[in-house]
């Protein structure tokens, strides 16, 4: 049974890898169907992703923060909730991590950046967990609830960043953030920083957690069914808001990495649909932590290449998000089609 | 499995044949570039909006491809969706190594442009209207207030009734010049004009500057400015509603209501990045703050795509009032209190 198990956890990922490949093929040929060369447009890609040491610290850097709202939306989808909010909870996350960066002051610099990281996640957290409140009180879906909480997040920040939080100059922009508290770049020149180890480092406490704890065990539970977790002795209403706070708290950390390490402020409009993406990105891994990092580079390397398509052929960096939206698709249908065959299989089963 | 084994097969035999192509045409590309050595290679970020936008952008990269037909250049360019993706973008430019300027488009990019310029030394910028103080910066900036002195000009002799009006968008020091420079012309060409001076208050409010120009209409201005951004489509609209002249700022609007809009005063991007180029080409490019007017042709005024034909002698006194300005016999003011003794000074 383990084994078994265990082949199907395999033959996901290959999946996974099946439909990213399927999906580069096909938009290969809408490529060349809209009068470009896929080759050309592949070469530039992976130079723009991996070609150099530069190269890779930009796919990285880009993986950073999907690797956080990957793994915020896949830790819902193991709880049985969808979290589309990753988007406006990483611009809450982002702008409390600034506003404690530049207004706390007097405290050690590690602490300062801790306090500022935990303001983050907190703040995020209970953004997210708005949408999980409503679920239990008043059974609004969380997915509608989440979605408005992002025009709500990201307008309110927009506000606060153009008008009572503004820096001086012509740009919505916060105060630069003191050095001390700015993530260190890996490599200089680039934007890749710290963030993506702390990237790593919470997919796996997430691994273990959802492993080894009796919450972890709980939200899976609730994943699997939900009135069997409860008839179970699941605290439901606890797990709901449990699974949306933890959710949030990561997402807001690719604010954090933002914020704290690309930008060195919180300046309007900074994720350009990381949020979004994080659906993709945990999709394709699978929801499982690990898959979700390597789904996130993946991402990473998308982007990188396509800003480098963008920038030195004719061709549109944004057949990078026709990738992306193929990728979901293959992996989406494949999903159906083994329902169907599961379903023939069981039904020839009772038949005989 | 074995139909989607079958179909990836299929995929792959036809993306084989396409692929085929396709590395041609790379190769081909290759060739090109190789056949004709680029003189210079040029990066240029874009402001948000992008191409298209029959403004800024467009009449910035109007310059680039100049540059490109008359002196050889090679570019590439990017067209940012936020403002976080500036920096991204003149980071992966200066990255290269390769590009002998980069150009940033807009005056939100300096934040962006002073920080990479920090970190690349050896890369050279240019910033189009907004100022980066670095010793590998070239900012340009633009006196507007010379093209308001000729708009000016032109209303204080297309008015009747001696009235001419203006709807700025702030009272802000940037719009003031504007102002200063239109009350001068108005009244340096026509000693009788009196200019009524209103502000909206905001940027994006064309229903106040609409009530604004319409009020200054029915004082008996019968030619209003707008000097308010996407606010002064509201002047435009008043003057058609009262069926006046109105005048256009920024870029050449005369095309948004031709029977009203007499002209535009424009800034002219192209010919200050042509310019620029040039100079990198010619090995004589430098750094600095660069305030440009009439005599560098950063700002002119437009008469195109107006139905209403100016008279001959009109334009002929501004370009008499143009060809002094360029001299510096005349130093039009970007104060407005400025404006009386400018007047006293040149009877």
């Amino acid at each position: 049974m383990k084994k078994l198990l265990k082949f199907i956890y395999k033959t996901d990922l290959l999946f996974s890898l099946a439909a990213f490949i399927l999906a580069l093929l096909i938009s290969g040929i809408i490529i060349s169907l809209s009068g470009y060369s896929p080759w050309e447009a592949y070469v530039t890609m992976t130079a723009g992703a991996f070609g150099s040491p530069n190269a890779v610290a930009k796919t990285l850097a880009k993986a950073t923060p999907l690797i956080f709202t990957g793994l915020a939306v896949a830790f819902s989808f193991k709880g049985g909730l969808f979290n589309i909010g990753a988007e406006g909870q990483l611009y809450m996350g982002g702008f409390a991590a600034a506003l404690v960066g530049i207004y706390v002051q007097g405290l050690p610099g590690i602490l300062h950046l801790f306090l500022a990281v935990v303001a983050a996640g907190i703040v995020g957290g209970l953004w997210s967990t708005i949408a999980g409140y409503l679920k239990i009180k008043r059974g609004t879906h969380e997915v509608i609830v989440t979605i408005m909480l992002n025009y709500i997040a990201i307008f309110l920040t927009n506000y606060f960043v153009s008008y009572p939080f503004k820096a001086e100059g012509m740009i919505p922009r916060t105060e630069e953030l003191p050095a001390s508290l700015q993530l260190t770049r890996l490599l200089p020149h680039s934007q890749l920083t710290t963030g993506l180890l702390m990237g790593i480092a919470f997919a796996l406490i997430v691994a273990w957690f959802m492993k080894n704890t009796v919450y972890g065990y709980e939200i899976k539970a609730m994943g699997f069914n939900q009135d069997a977790a409860e008839a179970g002795g699941v605290n439901l209403k606890r797990g709901i808001l449990l699974t949306m706070f933890i959710s949030g708290f990561l997402a807001a950390m690719a604010g954090v990495t933002e914020v704290l390490g690309v930008h060195g402020y919180f300046i309007k409009g900074f994720s350009p649909g990381y949020g979004y993406d994080g659906m993709a990105v945990a999709v394709m891994g699978r929801n499982n932590p690990l898959g979700v990092v390597v789904s996130a580079i993946l991402f990473g390397a998308l982007r990188s290449g396509g800003m480098l398509l963008d920038r030195v052929t004719d061709i549109p960096g944004d057949f990078v998000v026709i990738i992306q939206a193929l990728v979901i698709i293959f992996i989406a249908t494949p999903a159906i089609i083994k329902k169907v065959m599961k379903k023939k299989e069981r039904r020839q089963g009772n038949g005989n | 499995m074995k139909k989607i084994v079958a179909c990836l097969l299929c995929l792959m035999m036809v993306l084989s044949l396409t692929v085929g192509c396709g590395q041609k045409a790379a190769q081909d590309n290759a060739e090109d570039g190789n056949a004709e050595e680029a003189t210079a290679k040029i990066g240029v970020v874009l402001g948000i909006g992008g191409l298209g936008d029959k403004s800024f952008n467009d009449n910035g990269y109007a310059g680039i491809v100049r540059a490109k037909d008359e002196l050889g250049i090679a570019f590439d360019y990017v067209e940012p969706k936020d403002l976080a993706e500036f920096e991204t973008y003149h980071r992966e430019f200066s990255q290269d190594g390769q590009y002998d300027l980069i150009i940033g488009l807009g005056f939100d990019q300096a934040d962006a442009i002073k920080k990479v310029a920090q970190e690349f030394p050896e890369q050279k910028f240019l910033l189009i209207d907004g100022v980066v103080e670095a010793p590998n910066v070239a900012s340009a900036i633009f006196k507007d207030y010379e093209k308001a002195c000729l708009i000016g000009a032109f209303a204080g002799q297309v008015t009747k009734t001696n009235k001419v009006g203006v709807v700025g968008g702030m009272d802000i020091p940037l719009i003031n010049a504007f102002v200063a420079g239109y009350q001068a012309g108005a009244k340096y060409i026509n000693s009788d004009a009196e200019v009524l001076v209103n502000y909206v208050g905001a940027w994006k409010d064309p229903n106040t500057a609409k009530e604004m120009a319409i009020s200054m209409y029915d004082k008996g201005a019968d030619i209003v400015l707008q000097a308010a951004g996407g606010s002064g489509l509201g002047v435009f609209s008043a003057a058609e509603e009262k069926d006046k002249y109105a005048i256009g700022a920024d870029v050449n609007q005369n095309a948004l209501s031709p029977d009203h809009i007499v002209v535009s005063a424009v800034r002219r991007l192209d010919n200050v990045i042509y310019d620029q180029i040039k100079k990198v080409v010619d090995g004589n490019w430098e750094s600095g703050v660069f305030n440009l007017g009439l005599k560098e042709e950063a700002v002119s005024y437009a008469l195109e795509d107006s139905n209403i034909e100016m008279p001959q002698e009109y334009i002929d006194k501004v370009e008499e009032l143009k060809a002094k300005i360029i001299a510096g016999e005349l130093v039009i003011p970007n104060k407005i209190e400025d404006v009386d003794k400018f007047l006293t000074d040149n009877k």
